[in-house]
């Protein structure tokens, strides 16, 4: 890819693009509101810089060349080659490529919560900070078993392009938003236990502002553990009921 | 004209022919849905209106924006780029249609299979959140000036993307191109949030620019904000913003096609 170098400059222009236009509606919002479900200006713009963060990284290690080709391989044969490789068919089928321009924009996300941490008082911890890490490892975990299960049903519908998009919008479409907006007990079902994208940068971002709730903490390494069961399981089912395109 | 008619229902089939791809945009659809009924509804808790929004005018602005974005957006800048980068476009030049006139065959198809399976569906969720959120639902008059600037809306994006695909005859790929344009609509076009939002110098630019076609306008006749006054001003520069984009679109292939290779076709 770095081959290329024209190719992946632009590529890195769009993806900060995309940014450019998340922090131009912040901004707007922000000039007619004070806060969003409690969360101030410079709150909300930490969860925004955590969610560009990790959203380009799910996007560039997960997403990009790989959940999002499953479909094309799966219908040209690809996988078939896969399968004889001396390497496990979920690593190399979800993990194995990454899009390196949105690994590198990612760290714009940096930028935007240097400064969001400059404007807020934030009392920093160690308990806080392991916190963050392992509920935000156990969110990023998450988000990789439910992307990879969803783009898994493209060996049962063939062609569904849609799929692998389905299951990365599903997770990332909501980690730019509070957890206290999921209000309600469906609500609270389905973003804290379905689809927990809370756990990727909303609850993470929480505990470094407000402190660590031990609840939370305990219940991301639970889901991570069944979220990683599910995977695995899932995609062994997938992967025996497979058969090839004639190759 | 036969031959653009059995163009257009051999698309029509061959969008039918994948019907879970039909039902995952759907679904993808749905979530782009929820987020937005999620975070509006988050936001009013606390605030009665932004910018003369009300709660529920906003929250069908935003619920309308997919389905207007289904009708108006256009895949053609990729599709055709994509045939002139890997040389195929030699295949059309030797055939007895014009190439523009397939693309608009091929875009019409894919809104048409929208209709059929998507639109009912959609229409159904927009009805009954109206009872939870109260908002009124569109009225005869506000639907019938809206399914008018979602024609404009459409055209205009085509002629658009026209342009943007003969730039491939230059950079070979299209792909940042059709980002920058996403990029632009959701900020200049409505697509994130409604242009009222803006205020001042900034608000004037992006009502002269022609991306508020695609998105703001079609949900403001639609919301019934906009009407019968605003019609000829808006067609008037909808009818200029086609006439440049229709010139451009045919200085860049005359230009291309003179600079175009292609090997092994």
């Amino acid at each position: 890819m770095m081959a290329y170098r024209a190719s992946f400059a632009i590529e890195m222009f769009v993806e900060i693009g995309y940014m450019i236009a998340q922090i131009i509606f912040f901004n707007i919002l922000y000039g007619n509101l004070s806060s969003i479900s409690g969360w101030t200006r410079y709150e909300m713009l930490f969860l925004i810089g955590i969610d560009m963060f990790v959203g380009e990284l799910i996007i560039g290690m997960i997403f990009a060349n790989n959940t999002n080709t499953l479909p094309e391989k799966i219908r040209n044969g690809d996988v078939d080659f896969t399968l004889l490789k001396p390497v496990g068919s979920l690593f190399f089928l979800t993990l194995s490529s990454t899009y390196l321009p949105s690994l590198f924009t990612s760290l714009i996300g940096i930028y935007f919560i240097c400064i969001a941490i400059s404007h807020l008082t934030i009392v920093w911890s160690l308990l806080n900070i392991l916190g963050f890490i392992i509920i935000f490892l156990c969110g990023f975990i998450i988000s990789y078993s439910v992307m990879v299960i969803i783009a898994s049903l493209s060996f049962i519908f063939i062609n569904a392009k849609p799929l692998p998009r389905l299951g990365m919008n599903t997770m990332i479409q909501f980690t730019d938003k509070p957890f206290q907006m999921f209000d309600g007990v469906f609500l609270k079902i389905i973003f804290f236990f379905i689809f927990p994208s809370v756990f990727i940068t909303s609850i993470p971002v929480h505990t470094i502002i407000k402190g660590l709730n031990y609840i939370f903490l305990f219940q991301a390494i639970f889901l991570a553990g069944i979220f990683l069961f599910l995977v695995n399981w899932i995609w062994s089912k997938m992967i025996a009921r497979y058969s090839s395109a004639s190759s | 004209m036969k031959k653009y008619f059995k163009m257009f229902t051999n698309r029509l089939s061959a969008g039918l022919a994948y019907r879970s791809t039909i039902f995952g945009t759907m679904f993808l659809d749905l979530v782009t849905m929820s987020g937005v009924v999620i975070f509006w509804t988050a936001v009013f808790k606390e605030h009665h209106s932004i910018s003369h929004y009300s709660f529920s005018e906003s929250m069908l602005y935003f619920l309308l924006i997919p389905f207007i974005a289904s009708f108006t957006y256009v895949f053609v800048s990729e599709e055709i780029g994509g045939e002139i980068r890997q040389g195929s476009l030699s295949n059309y030049l030797v055939k007895p249609f014009k190439l523009e006139l397939d693309a608009f065959c091929r875009s019409l198809a894919s809104k048409i299979n929208y209709i059929f399976i998507s639109f009912p569906i959609y229409m159904g969720i927009l009805y009954l959140l109206s009872f939870k959120y109260q908002y009124n639902f569109i009225s005869f008059k506000g639907l019938l000036l809206g399914c008018f600037a979602i024609v404009m809306g459409f055209l205009l994006h085509f002629v658009m993307d026209l342009a943007i695909a003969w730039i491939a005859f230059w950079i070979g790929d299209t792909w940042a191109f059709v980002h920058f344009k996403r990029v632009i609509f959701l900020i200049l076009g409505g697509a994130s949030y409604p242009l009222e939002f803006v205020t001042g110098i900034q608000r004037t630019l992006i009502e002269l620019l022609p991306f508020k076609y695609m998105y703001y306008i079609p949900a403001s006749y639609l919301l019934g904000k906009r009407g019968l006054n605003t019609l000829f001003i808006d067609v008037c520069g909808f009818i200029i913003w086609f006439i440049i984009f229709i010139i451009l679109g045919k200085l860049l292939w005359n230009a291309g096609l003179k600079k175009y290779e292609a090997y092994g076709n």
